[in-house]
Formats: C-alpha cells, structure tokens, sequence
C-alpha cells in the first residue's frame, strides 16, 4: 500500500475496482481487478485454438502433424523428380543426345571443373581416377553405366557417388561431358579396364 | 455508465486505460508543446529517415545492411558476416542489451520515449497523422460523442491511411531481407506467392492492430521492459518525477497551498494515461510531455518551471544529486569490455574458412604397397570479393619419413564472392614407413593478401 493513499489512489466509491486478495508474501498483496478484455480473449482464443488442434491433428487425424507433412512433400517432391526423369526417357540415346548440345556440355564442364579435375584431371587424362579419353572402360561403356557410375560412386576406388551432390540434372550433365571426351585419347594414365567395341 | 459519475482519475492501484469491466479506456491524448518535445520530435525525424534511408545507401556496391537469409550471410557497413562468424552476436547482443541496462540505470526510460521504434511510430508517424485528420483532443471527442456521416468518413479515412501506411511499413521492413531493388521487382507477384502474400497481410495488420487500437497496452502488458525498470532503477537515477515538496498541497488557487493547481494538464497529454503525481510507475515511458505541458502552465501562472522535472529521486527528497557511482563503474567496466571484445573479434575474423574432411567409410586406400588418404577441403571465400587460394603441403611436413607423395591436382582454387568449393587432394606414403598417429601440414593462401592458414590433417592407415 502506498503511504500516499490519499491522493494515489481513487477512492470514490463507483471505482473501487481493487478488492485485495487475502494473501501476503513478504509484505506483496495482490489486487483482484479485472483482467483487459482484449487478454481474456486471447486466452480464450488460445483455448479454443488449442483443442481444434488437439482434435484435428490428434485425436481425428484429419490432417499431418508437420514433421510428417514435411515427410509427404519430401516425397512428392521426389515423386515429381522420378516422373521428370521418366518423361525424359533416360537412357544411352538422350545421353548421347545431350552431349550433342552445346549448352548441356558447357553445363557438363562446369561442374566437371568444380568437382571432377581433382582426379581425372582437367582434359580428363586421369591420375587417381582413370584416363577418360581413351576408349577403355572399367565399368561398362554405356553412357548408362557412366551414369550409374557418377550416381552411386565406387568406393573402394575412392570414386564418391554424387547422386545426393550434384541430383539427377547436373549428374547427367557431366554424363555428356564425358563423353564429348571419349576417343580424343589425351597423354596421362594408362588405358585400364575393357576396350569398347562400338 | 451513469451521467452523475465524474471523471474516473488515475491512481496506482488500477491500469487506468482498462475499465472496471475489462473494456478499453481509450485515451485521446492531448497536444503538448515545448522543449522535451522539440527533441523528441528531433529524434523521431531522425530514425524514420534512417529506417527508409538505410537499405537505400550502397557501400562498396553492397547494401549497407542486409540480412541475407537464406544466403546465410550478412552486410554491416561495409564487412561482410556469414554464418561462421554468428558468435559475434553474442558480445553484440548482450552489449546493446547492457547498455540498455546502463541507461535505465542512469536516466531512466530515455529509450522507451525517444527511440523505441513503437514510440517512434505511434508518436512519430500515426498519432501526428490521426491529429491532422481528427482534430485535437477536444475535437476529436467531441465528433467521438457526434457521430454522424462526416465524422464516420473522417474517420474511415484515418483507418484508410493507418492501413497503408502499415503495410508501407511492413514492405519496406523486408528491404533489410531482401534487397530492395530485388525486393520492388517481386512485389507485383506477392499476389501469387500464397507465403509472401500471407506473411505481409500479416504484418499489416499487426503494425495497424497496433497502431490503430492497441497503443500504450503494447508497453504497458506486453512489453518485459517496463517491468524491469523497478529492478534497474535505484534512488539515484534521473527519471521524470513531481516535486511533491513544492506542489503539495494541491490547490485551485494560484495563490494558495502548493504550486500545483490540480489543473489535470499532466494527466492530459500522458499516452499511457497516468497521473505523474502519484510517483514513478511501470506505465511511465519517459516521453516528456508531462514535463512540458506542466512547465506551460507554471509560466501561465508565473511560478518557476520544473514542478514536474528530470530528477532523481534523490533529487526531488534533497535537492542533491549523484551520477558516478558504484553502479555506473560497474556498468562502465562490463560495457567497454563486452564492445572491446565484439570490435577485437570482428577485426580479427577469417577472411577465408577451411574444413577438412574424409569420405565416408573409406580412411585410406592402398595401391601398390602405398597407403594413400584422400582429403575433401571445403573451401569458404568469406570476402565480397573474388579470391584465389593456393593449397601446398607445407614446407616441413611429415619429416623424417621417406616417400611422401601429395597429389594436389587443383593448387589454385578461384572463388566468386561468398562462394565455396570443395576441393579434393591427396598423400600418399610406402607402407613400410608407416606411424600412426602423424599429422600432415597443408598451406591454403589468399594469394591477394598472402594470408596464410595452416590445415592439419592426421594421415590415417591399417
């Protein structure tokens, strides 16, 4: 209580809105006005919000809680990437098509020049990773396989797959790259693995 | 309510903006002029100029400050942050937060009535607005208890110009996210870009909920600061306050009691609806129109101005006052250290960041008797400016074992601003030299700068 009573506070008695509660701590009392409307309606608000929520994403499952709405778009998104890639037909032709365009190969040498020239080096005449010009293939020679190759990686010869990386788009762009490369049997490593009989 | 009750005063024991019932008391502040206000009103000009300025103004060719998001990277005045260097908003944080705390501490809530950016808005933009198309206090309720068509159009008018200017406000908001050339360019497609369009709207109309009709409940019930201050404030500190010595006993003459004639002007124009006489409140934000419009009136009268006056407590008691004392060393000391350390960190961070790592599941290969290791080196260009870096082994690494070989097929790595790589190398040794537990030492140099970074990485085999 304040020791100016008289003046600080308005004692008249249509506003006597400040019933003390009958509890002390440590010498603090606490008045009973009303709490702003605008505060209870919030709260009340919040209730109400609370148990639709319980109800919708809870108890009747009407809708995804987010984690697994994040896991649906996740997979639509990958859904719609698959049939991207199906409707483009994958396979030896489109690749051979592609790294007919100028642009796709450009695209290829870009990431090729980012990634790749550590080990195959910058014309593709390999040091840790195999000789690319040349017309041996460890793997299979089917623009196909090249793919699979750059997708899944092979681990034991500290090839990474970089499918996760680079996604199917820029994977098959360095995919033309290479095989603009193929045959213009640049000086460097050693042919390994199979001739292929075109 | 009953025509017989007189005006309610407000006093301590009750929020005087909320009724009885737990309506809205809703306050039509009175004008105010005089000195406090003429610097209030400095300030206010001064930081909504800053607040459009700012993401105009290009230094270097880059915004003087934006907050790349999604880019993860920030530009202050020129430096450029990115997310390694977030820790620096620490020292940051808790400096200015301190120094809020000094403030209180010293003067009371100065920052509450000149430079919150709801003071600076409300006072600053939206209350001068409803002024000149409602009229002032007097008129404003008189056309409230009129009615009528032409005060309805006054009004919608009003809420019209709150409306756009929130969502001005809020647009522009985003010019420090985004920059704001980019930021125009978009917003003819914010109508098809349900996230943007939504999340505008909404802070529309938060900014015109607030503006319009919350006002002074946003410091008075939601704000944390003005809850602090009965904690921040001791017996020394300057805040506004009555010099009840001098006007007690309230009297309607001039020539009786003390100097305050009871004249209700202080309780007028408060924007938060106190009565100042009744002491220092959590409701007070220090906006000095209390000390004005009394400092009017006693010239009225002619009493001496200051009845109601920037004085500590102990001020108002003795008539003496303190400012250094053990509370403001303190302060002093933790602020300069806390900013001496946040301009020591920012001065001394990396230009370039290296970070090593290992494929995955494959610690080394072997080939021909030799183990070989393969090493992945992202690298950060952390400047705003393209960089070359060298990567070589390091003069002295690995010594006393015989054979070492690097293969670093890409020594010179060009980076665009901001941009990052990785880049693979490799070392190998014959496996009859082999030691565990050997480090080998690689130099990546900003070849502009010859900055140089030491990169250890431990050389693995069976």
């Amino acid at each position: 209580m304040s020791e100016h009573q008289e003046t600080t506070r308005d004692n008249r008695e249509e506003y006597r809105q400040d019933t003390i509660l009958n509890h002390e701590f440590d010498g603090i009392q606490e008045f009973d006005n009303r709490l702003p409307n605008w505060w209870l309606w919030i709260m009340w608000g919040s209730i109400v919000f609370g148990l639709v929520y319980w109800l919708v994403f809870h108890t009747l499952e009407l809708r995804d809680l987010p984690y697994a709405e994040f896991e649906t778009t996740m997979l639509e998104a990958q859904e719609a990437e698959l049939a991207r890639m199906a409707a483009l037909g994958m396979n030896d032709e489109t690749l051979w098509a592609m790294s007919a365009i100028e642009t796709k190969v450009a695209e290829g040498r870009e990431i090729w020049v980012k990634h790749c020239v550590a080990c195959h080096l910058d014309q593709g005449q390999g040091s840790v990773g195999p000789n690319l010009t040349d017309n041996a293939w460890i793997h299979g020679c089917k623009p196909m396989d090249h793919l699979n190759v750059i997708y899944e990686g092979v681990a034991a010869k500290g090839m990474p797959a970089w499918l996760n990386q680079l996604g199917p788009t820029r994977s098959q762009a360095v995919t033309a790259y290479i095989l603009t490369l193929r045959n213009t049997n640049v000086p460097g490593k050693a042919p390994e693995g199979e001739p292929c009989v075109e | 309510m009953s025509s017989s009750r007189t005006a309610r005063r407000p006093d301590l024991n009750t929020v005087y903006t909320i009724n009885e019932d737990g309506s809205r008391n809703f306050l039509q502040v009175a004008d105010v002029r005089g000195r406090w206000q003429r610097w209030k009103k400095s300030s206010y000009w001064f930081l909504n100029l800053v607040f459009v300025a700012l993401p105009l103004i290009e230094i270097g060719g880059k915004p003087a400050l934006l907050f790349d998001i999604p880019g993860r990277s920030a530009h202050i005045f020129g430096g450029t942050f990115t997310n390694q260097d977030f820790h620096l908003m620490f020292f940051l944080l808790i400096g200015v937060g301190l120094g809020i705390f000094v403030l209180t501490s010293l003067a009371g809530r100065v920052w509450c009535g000149f430079v919150c950016p709801q003071t600076v808005f409300m006072e600053g933009v939206f209350r001068p607005i409803e002024r000149f198309i409602e009229g002032d206090r007097f008129q404003r309720l008189k056309r409230k208890k009129q009615g009528g068509a032409a005060n309805n159009l006054r009004k919608l008018a009003k809420h019209a110009v709150f409306l756009a200017l929130s969502w001005a406000i809020s647009i522009w908001f985003m010019a420090y996210f985004i920059p704001y050339r980019e930021l125009l360019g978009l917003l003819p497609h914010f109508p098809g870009h349900m996230t943007a369009l939504l999340w505008s709207l909404f802070w529309t109309g938060m900014l015109y909920f607030d503006y319009s009709w919350f006002r002074e409940q946003t410091c008075l019930i939601i704000c944390p600061y003005g809850r602090l201050q009965s904690t921040l404030v001791d017996y020394d500190t300057v805040i506004i306050g009555y010099d009840q010595g001098r006007g007690e006993p309230r009297s309607k003459g001039v020539d009786s009691g003390g100097d305050c004639i009871d004249c209700r002007r202080c309780i007028d124009v408060c924007p938060t609806g106190i009565d100042i006489r009744n002491g220092l409140q959590m409701e007070c934000i220090g906006c000095t129109n209390c000390i004005d419009a009394c400092d009017e009136i006693m010239e009225k009268i002619g009493k001496p101005r200051g009845l109601v006056r920037f004085d500590s407590s102990r001020g108002f008691e003795t008539g003496t006052s303190r400012f250094f004392r053990g509370r403001f060393w303190i302060y002093a000391v933790a602020i300069v250290a806390l900013f001496g350390l946040f301009v020591f960190r920012v001065g001394s961070r990396e230009s370039f960041h290296v970070t090593v790592t290992r494929p995955q599941g494959l610690p080394f290969t072997m080939e021909e008797g030799r183990i070989r290791n393969l090493y992945t080196f992202h690298l950060q260009n952390k400047t705003d400016v393209e960089k070359v870096y060298l990567i070589a082994p390091a003069s002295d690494a690995f010594t006393g074992i015989e054979g070492v070989e690097y293969i670093i097929p890409q020594p010179r790595v060009t980076l665009a601003p901001l941009d990052d790589q990785q880049v693979m190398l490799f070392a190998s040794m014959p496996r009859e030299g082999y030691v565990s537990g050997r480090d080998f030492v690689f130099t990546v140099t900003d070849s502009a700068t010859s900055v140089v970074q030491d990169v250890k990485v431990r050389f693995r085999g069976p």
